[in-house]
């Protein structure tokens, strides 16, 4: 099951850490399912149609960006407000997503193609290592993908010139320009980067299942979302609380299949673990804000 | 002297119109900046001073004119341009980021680097350096949310220094200062103009002024008035000049400093001491966030008194101000009214309780700069304008046009109050406040932001109150405010009121010494 | 130059419907066999007939209850992401109503279906308020996460227990017929309901402007710093506009029920949450403007509807128009001005007065 759990972790990593940067920049990133979905549809096309996992990373990388860039072009140069432009984002994926799915492969909803590579595994020399090979070389490089951006954000954020100038665009934006640095510029990469880091989150989801669905991120958009908070917005931080909500997820589905849950319940679930767990979090910060008041 | 060297920058006949509210806050203005002068920039809010120097720095685009830097026209479309070009300017609030180390903060920007890193080390030194070398004492490695105001003033301005700049401008640097921060930031700007920088300092100190400038500029209504040498004039001339009028208005415009100690026994009113107490705070203490913000403050305030409360920021003058307008519960200690204790700590209560309260942040917490004047000018009186919960429109209507009136109030009364002028906005908060005080009255630093007309109006209505019998708490950082306005003086010290002191006991040396915590607290006075 | 605020706004709200028609037909344009007789029916369809034309009205007046709703939210400076899953389960909890009751009479059927609507919407729109005013989650995404789980979960109801055996369609069976609110456009849907969503507007006018809670609402979204420094209860501002705003999606559920669906279909009320908050955003948050901005929307949605019979294969061009919308509709540096000089000044002004509340809030 931690083997399961760590597969299924990785994506919502992958968005969470993304969404960082975002939020280190002051913006609260509410077009992470969005931007998802799109990479997770280009994933699909090209890997079907290259054959080639890395190009099919690279192209939901790519369509994700563009799809943030629009996102940060609302945003941050018409100033629109970033909370309905997020919600843009989103309506805009899942409308234009069965669009052009229907323009190229007359379907609006499942898209099953020929074709598309599986994500492989580590190499296998180190896989069969006993006792610590399952556990840490078993993996598909999605896993591996999603921790070393981890390991990256985590250098970038606290010990560059632009991870400086990041955090300080969400913290004071005022004080950035004064200091001669456009902060809108900072917050326009972040959504960026934020942008292609769902795209490979949206890519392992589907290259996992080899298919693509509707709705395919199933509100992994907005776990990763919550998953920044209780994180502290620290890297690290929400290494753990993905991981959490990945391990529950996968409880989950197992306690499911014991009780005999519908399956469209079923569906609702990791929204009502991520709301439970946003509202513990915050409760249990607001208790400890007032013992100390 | 130094007008033989050619002026480093020629500012020509620049114009900004804000479109928001049409108001002219820099007329055709011309200005010359020599290298190695300390320029001082002086005239009442809305003058244009701060309006031409964030032009100068970039931070505001002129609709017309034209700067010259050593002759060569130049163009700034950002701040980050214009600190390109060596022109610098530290704000009146400095923007700094309270999450950010203190070299975080300052290096922002020019952030040196190896193997695209950011080189700590190297920040540090340069900070410690320049420390050193001005007589600047901060920690470059704490928090910033952990630097007491006047530090944060001493640290951005060591960030202005950092960027080797060829102008640097200082918005009221001082405002927060104690006497000998003062004296460091003077030395500062001293050491600064003697390396060739033109230092221009926006203020409204005449007593500074007069002491730190080579030359004056005067603005009012957008317009320069007059660039006379320092030591060709005099403080009375200046605030003259400033005001409009041949002469001073009064004596207090610009020698109430000299006379401050003895206002009070000239006005030749009884002290109301030993009156019947209508607010007494008894062993108040506050603990945030595991510090002891407020330690056993205990006073009592009479009808027809006005009791001052004054120390320096960061003592627990912020704290007392939130306790006394009913924002935080303290954590020991209450609060009574009349003899009886107040129940419950919130604005709603306090409001019914009769205390009236203008708050330090006027504009986040004193007014709501998107609503229109007359909501803003109606809220404690909203209950009353109408029936069953049902606003009548004439009664409001007439309600805010007799409070504009009798405050002379100008602007459009259901305009939005971010159109007014800033003087304006003051003026709709403090008539709000004062339109139906009631017979409780906290002021915190009523005449921040307040023009030297403004002021006077202010203190009169302070005078006005008090003898119509109202308690009045005045919380405020200007020894010579409290020293003008109140009856007995508590002064704040490390969290506690460490003495209260009364009649010719409170002497400006005196209080200065005992905010800064020099006095010994066991001898003299009265301790609580 | 900063252009006034309103012209600003009428830039942005012309720009943003305008996009959204050139967009619309140019989707129509690359999906369609026949463009012409698509993009005729995308802008006359409406009109062609009773049917349309009622039906088109009958959707604006369900717009209108839930961009009151949306626009009360923003009045109040909460935000109410919740409308899908709150219109949704309150809709089809009064379906479930008033079939447990299909012999009472039509009167008491139909009060107890409103009120059991008006009931959960509440509700839902309420927990995400309580939560903000006691712990300060960001209600905006509690809205929406717990709207997202309730969709499901109703789904699975109608689809599973309440599901009606007789029909194909996954539905519960049709209500009653002395439950049916009066048509008054046959055969199109357009019922008497649009009345009460009108004179709703009138009374959220009166509300807002012309009375003491309205106006202490309308400062606790402007200031709340100010407000509570004035004594305004601001808490009861929080919760309370959430549950309105969760009360008047439920409204609009109910409504879409006895009015014009007669039972409850799996995802029928899809997209009301979503353009709700379009419309406020297109009224400017006015109560009145609601009532124009829902049938600007409701056109164009019937007109997407109509032109969809003359393509060659369906997509969502609704959400594509949502989609185009909420891209501009709030922009503020739009129009000639962008093309001029770079503008300096706080892009993410709701977050910084966010932060600024809660550094206040510690003691509620």
């Amino acid at each position: 099951m931690i083997f399961n759990t760590i597969e299924l972790m990785a994506p919502i990593l992958l968005a969470a850490i993304g969404g960082l940067f975002a939020e280190r920049a002051g913006v609260l990133n509410i077009a992470l399912e969005g931007l998802i979905l799109v990479g997770a549809f280009a994933a699909i096309v090209f890997g079907a149609l290259t054959g080639s996992v890395a190009l099919a990373f690279f192209a939901a990388a790519g369509a994700s960006v563009m799809l943030a860039s629009i996102f940060a072009f609302a945003a941050l140069r018409l100033r629109a407000n970033i909370f309905v432009a997020g919600l843009a984002t989103n309506l805009f994926a899942t409308g234009l997503i069965p669009f052009i799915s229907n323009a190229l492969f007359s379907t609006k909803g499942v898209v099953r193609l020929a074709g598309v590579p599986a994500v492989p595994r580590l190499v296998p020399t180190l896989r069969s290592l006993p006792v610590v090979g399952p556990v840490f070389f078993a993996h598909t490089i999605s896993v591996y993908l999603a921790l070393a951006t981890t390991v990256i954000a985590a250098v970038v954020l606290t010990k560059t010139r632009f991870g400086l100038r990041v955090s300080a665009a969400g913290l004071n934006a005022e004080a950035l320009r004064a200091r001669g640095c456009r902060p809108e510029r900072y917050q326009a990469i972040a959504i960026l980067i934020s942008g292609a880091l769902s795209g490979l989150a949206g890519a392992a989801i589907v290259l996992r299942l080899g298919v693509y669905l509707p709705n395919v991120s199933a509100g992994r958009g907005w776990i990763a979302l919550v998953a920044i908070f209780l994180g502290y917005r620290r890297p690290f931080g929400v290494l753990i609380a993905a991981f959490v909500f990945a391990f529950s997820e996968s409880l989950a589905v197992a306690a499911q299949g014991m009780l005999q849950m519908p399956g469209t319940v079923l569906l609702a679930l990791p929204y009502v673990l991520t709301v439970v767990a946003m509202i513990v979090y915050s409760t249990f910060r607001s208790m400890h804000r007032s013992r100390h008041t | 002297m130094i007008e033989d060297s050619p002026p480093i920058v020629r500012i020509e006949k620049i114009t900004k119109v804000f479109p928001e509210n049409n108001v002219r806050a820099a007329d055709s203005v011309s200005l010359e900046l020599y290298p190695g002068e300390v320029r001082s920039l002086v005239g009442e809010n809305g003058a244009g001073k701060s309006t031409i120097m964030h032009i100068l720095s970039g931070n505001l685009a002129p609709n017309s004119g034209s700067i010259r830097l050593n002759e060569r026209r130049v163009r700034f479309s950002s701040p980050g341009d214009a600190i390109l070009e060596g022109i610098v300017m530290v704000h009146q609030h400095p923007p700094l980021i309270p999450d950010f180390r203190v070299w975080e903060s300052l290096f922002l920007g020019i952030e040196p680097t190896r193997f695209g890193f950011i080189d700590r080390r190297t920040c540090i030194a340069t900070l410690e350096r320049i420390c050193e070398q001005y007589g600047l004492s901060f920690d470059p490695r704490a928090r910033v949310a952990d630097l007491a105001a006047s530090q944060l003033h001493l640290a951005a301005i060591a960030g202005a220094l950092l960027r080797k700049p060829r102008v640097l401008i200082l918005d009221e640097p001082t405002a927060p200062c104690t006497d000998p921060e003062v004296e460091t930031i003077f030395s500062v700007i001293r050491a600064a103009a003697r390396k060739g920088v033109a230092v221009v300092l926006i203020t409204h100190k005449i007593r500074e002024v007069m002491r730190i400038s080579d030359t004056i500029t005067v603005m009012r209504n957008g317009r320069v008035v007059t660039t006379v040498h320092a030591a060709e004039t005099d403080g009375s001339a200046v605030s003259a000049a400033i005001m409009g009028v041949e002469r001073p208005a009064g004596p207090k415009a610009s020698t109430k400093n000299e006379t401050a100690t003895g206002s009070r026994e000239d006005t030749g009113q009884p002290s109301a001491i030993g009156a019947h107490p209508r607010l007494s705070v008894e062993s108040l203490s506050l603990t945030v966030n595991r510090r002891e913000v407020l330690r056993d403050i205990s006073f009592t305030v009479g009808a027809g008194e006005v009791f001052g409360v004054t120390g320096i920021r960061e003592n627990g003058l912020e704290f007392l101000e939130d306790v006394l307008a009913g924002l935080i519960a303290p954590t020991r200690g209450r609060m009574c009214i009349d003899g009886v204790p107040i129940a419950r700590y919130s604005p709603r209560e306090f409001r019914r309780h009769g205390i009236s309260y203008v708050p330090t942040d006027r504009i986040f917490r004193g007014a709501s700069l998107d609503s229109s004047v007359t909501e803003n000018l109606i809220l404690n009186r909203r209950h009353r304008l109408g029936f069953a919960g049902v606003f009548d429109r004439d009664t409001v209507r007439g309600f805010a046009g007799s409070l504009m009136n009798r405050f002379d109030i100008v602007g459009h009364a259901h305009g939005p109050l971010r159109t007014l002028s800033g003087g304006n906005i003051q003026k709709v908060i403090l008539s709000r406040e004062l339109a139906h005080p009631g017979p409780i009255v906290v002021f915190s630093e009523p005449s921040w932001g307040l023009d030297v007309r403004s002021r006077d109006m202010m203190y009169a209505e302070i005078h006005r109150l008090r003898a119509d019998g109202h308690a009045i708490v005045l919380i405020s950082v200007d020894i010579d405010e409290v020293l003008e306005l109140a009856d007995r003086v508590g002064v704040m010290y490390a969290a506690t009121m460490i003495r209260t002191l009364t009649g010719s006991d409170r002497s400006r040396k005196k209080i200065g010494e005992l905010m800064l915590g020099l006095a010994d607290r066991t001898t003299g006075g009265i301790l609580r | 130059m900063i252009a006034p605020k309103q012209q600003r706004h009428a830039t942005a709200t012309g720009i943003a419907l305008s996009a959204a028609v050139i967009a619309t037909v140019v989707l129509l344009i690359i999906g369609s066999d026949r463009p012409t007789a698509a993009l005729t029916a995308f802008f006359l369809g409406p009109f062609s007939n009773p049917y349309y034309f009622g039906n088109m009205l009958a959707e604006a007046g369900l717009l209108v209850l839930t961009g009151l709703g949306v626009c009360l939210a923003f009045r109040a400076g909460v935000f109410n992401l919740g409308g899908e899953g709150q219109t949704y389960a309150a809709a089809t909890a009064s379906a479930a109503v008033v079939l447990v009751m299909p012999a009472a009479p039509g009167g008491v059927g139909i009060a107890a279906a409103f009120l059991v609507g008006i009931a959960i919407g509440g509700t839902l729109g309420a927990f995400s308020g309580v939560f903000k005013w006691l712990t300060d989650t960001d209600e905006l995404i509690t809205s929406f996460l717990i709207s997202a789980a309730a969709i499901p979960i109703v789904d699975y109801l109608i689809i599973g227990p309440w599901n009606d055996p007789a029909s194909n369609l996954l539905t519960t069976r049709r209500v009653a017929e002395q439950f049916r609110l009066l048509r008054i456009l046959p055969p199109s849907y357009l019922h008497v309901g649009v009345f009460g969503a009108i004179a709703l507007s009138v009374f959220m006018l009166f509300y807002l402007f012309r009375t003491v809670s309205g106006y202490e609402l309308r400062l606790c979204g402007l200031n709340r710093n100010f407000a509570r420094y004035g004594g305004v209860p601001v808490g009861m501002y929080i919760v309370g506009p959430m549950a309105a705003s969760g009360a008047f999606h439920g409204l609009a559920g109910t409504t879409a029920v006895l009015g014009i669906h007669h039972a409850a279909l799996v995802g029928f009320t899809g997209g009301l949450g979503w353009n709700g908050i379009a419309v406020a955003l297109i009224a400017r948050t006015h109560p009145l403007g609601v009532i124009p901005a829902a049938l600007v929307f409701a056109y164009l949605n019937a007109g997407a509807k109509a032109a969809m019979l003359h393509t060659t294969f369906t997509f969502e061009l609704g959400t594509i128009i949502q989609a185009v919308i909420f891209f501009l509709i709030t922009a503020t540096n739009i129009g000639p001005q962008l093309l001029g000089p770079r503008l300096t000044g706080a892009i993410l002004t709701r977050r910084t007065r966010r932060s600024k509340q809660s550094e206040a809030t510690n003691d509620l």
